[in-house]
């Protein structure tokens, strides 16, 4: 036998699992081996020093608590000892339980389910009052158009007013401008009588001032 | 009451049948996970995720004999897990200095953490921390093995079951696990005077 197959047969004789034949065979391939007779007995040693290892405590309290699981016949049972009263109560909340349940409608609308539950009867609502995507879509763009052409009109009127407003500051430009105009001419004219008026009395001076002149050279 | 019976009485709705076998299996599977993974505090938090798995999917067992072997197949797939998620340390024989590299032929040791010791490491460290440390430097398909046949007394066709493998494929697990331990400690100065004095 090879010295692989007896390492099997070690492990085995090391853990007394090995049946008398092996243990035989074993022997005889250990005398005649010393690399096997060598390892065999380091391993032997091996196994003395682990089994010197000894086990520790946890030291954990690791307990596990039934949860508290109330079955069908145990609640049959549970009710068997109730009062009348508490019987009727329940009796009618159940009532009302199974009602509301039975009148649970379920509606598919804009890609999704909606959930509709109560005790009494739900208001049926006919398809035909609810807006259509395609409603929602038509309105959606008339109300732009109206929002668009509300601001058009509006735009519009401002700017006409805008216009008649400028036309009016225009002429009133106008107006302010011939007024001054107006203003200077006049008093242009009223300097320019001033002025004659006082070349005519300049010229009278003079001429008076001439005069005696004249009238005392003449004397002497 | 064996096993099979507080089994039977858990499936029934018994759950103080249940805390029986937590009772009579937490310490083994405990001492399983710490030489498995080799911290207390994991050990103790993967212990009690493994009873968890074990409350959650003992009805779900059919053969109630292989109790045992379900428990440690739970208990080595949590502990694989573990490892993979914490990424344990371990120490390979390359990191462990010779008998040669020593100058004056007194053995020392570098620690895991680089702490250097000059005297003998089994003369301070406790007998269970070294094994501890021996056993984490061996291949973990090794390590499972010998814990599983050493310290649990598993035969070798249980823990065949138990791992889903051939048994010779565990018989030379087996003896190439305990070659590694033998060499680990040999390369750590740990001799039979040692040991003896240790003990």
């Amino acid at each position: 036998m090879k010295c692989e197959d007896i390492r099997l047969l070690m492990m085995e004789a090391l853990y007394d699992e090995i049946s008398a034949a092996d243990m035989q065979i074993l022997n005889t391939h250990l005398e005649s081996c010393s690399g096997c007779r060598q390892k065999y007995v380091a391993l032997q040693v091996t196994v003395h020093t682990l089994e010197k290892w000894e086990d520790v405590e946890p030291r954990v309290n690791l307990t596990f608590v039934k949860q508290p699981v109330v079955r069908f016949s145990e609640f049959i049972e549970r009710l068997k000892s109730w009062t009348l009263p508490a019987r009727l109560g329940a009796a009618v909340a159940a009532l009302l339980l199974l009602l509301a349940l039975f009148n649970t409608s379920i509606r598919f609308s804009d890609g999704g389910f909606a959930f509709e539950t109560g005790l009494f009867n739900h208001k049926r609502i006919d398809p035909a009052d609810f807006a259509t995507k395609f409603d929602l879509e038509q309105l959606r763009r008339e109300n732009y158009q109206l929002v668009s052409a509300v601001i058009e009109e509006y735009d519009k009127r401002n700017r006409i007013e805008t216009a008649v407003m400028l036309d009016q500051f225009y002429d009133e430009l106008e107006r302010q401008r011939k007024e001054d105009l107006r203003l200077v001419g006049a008093a242009v004219d009223h300097l320019q009588y001033g002025t004659a008026q006082r070349l005519e009395q300049t010229d009278r001076t003079l001429g008076t001032l001439i005069e005696y002149i004249s009238a005392q050279s003449g004397g002497r | 009451m064996n096993d099979e019976s507080l089994i039977r009485e858990f499936t029934a709705g018994n759950v103080a049948a249940f805390n029986t076998l937590v009772w009579r299996w937490e310490k083994p599977i405990y001492n399983f996970i710490l030489r498995y993974i080799g911290d207390r505090e994991q050990a103790k938090d993967v212990m009690q995720r493994c009873f968890i798995r074990a409350y959650k999917s003992l009805g779900k067992l059919k053969d109630h004999t292989r109790f045992s072997s379900w428990l440690y197949q739970i208990a080595v797939n949590l502990c694989r897990d573990e490892l993979k998620k914490k990424r344990y340390t371990t120490y390979s024989l390359s990191d462990v200095p010779d008998y040669n590299d020593c100058d004056n032929g007194d053995p020392k040791i570098v620690l895991p953490d680089g702490e250097q010791d000059t005297t003998r490491l089994t003369h301070h460290e406790n007998l269970a921390e070294l094994l501890q440390k021996a056993l984490l430097a061996i291949p973990e398909e090794q390590r499972v093995v010998v814990i599983m046949k050493q310290y649990h007394g598993m035969k070798f066709s249980e823990i065949a079951a138990v791992l889903k493998m051939p048994i010779n494929t565990i018989k030379s697990r087996m003896y190439y696990g305990l070659d590694a331990l033998h060499s680990v400690l040999q390369k750590w100065g740990v001799d039979r005077e040692d040991l003896s004095y240790e003990m």
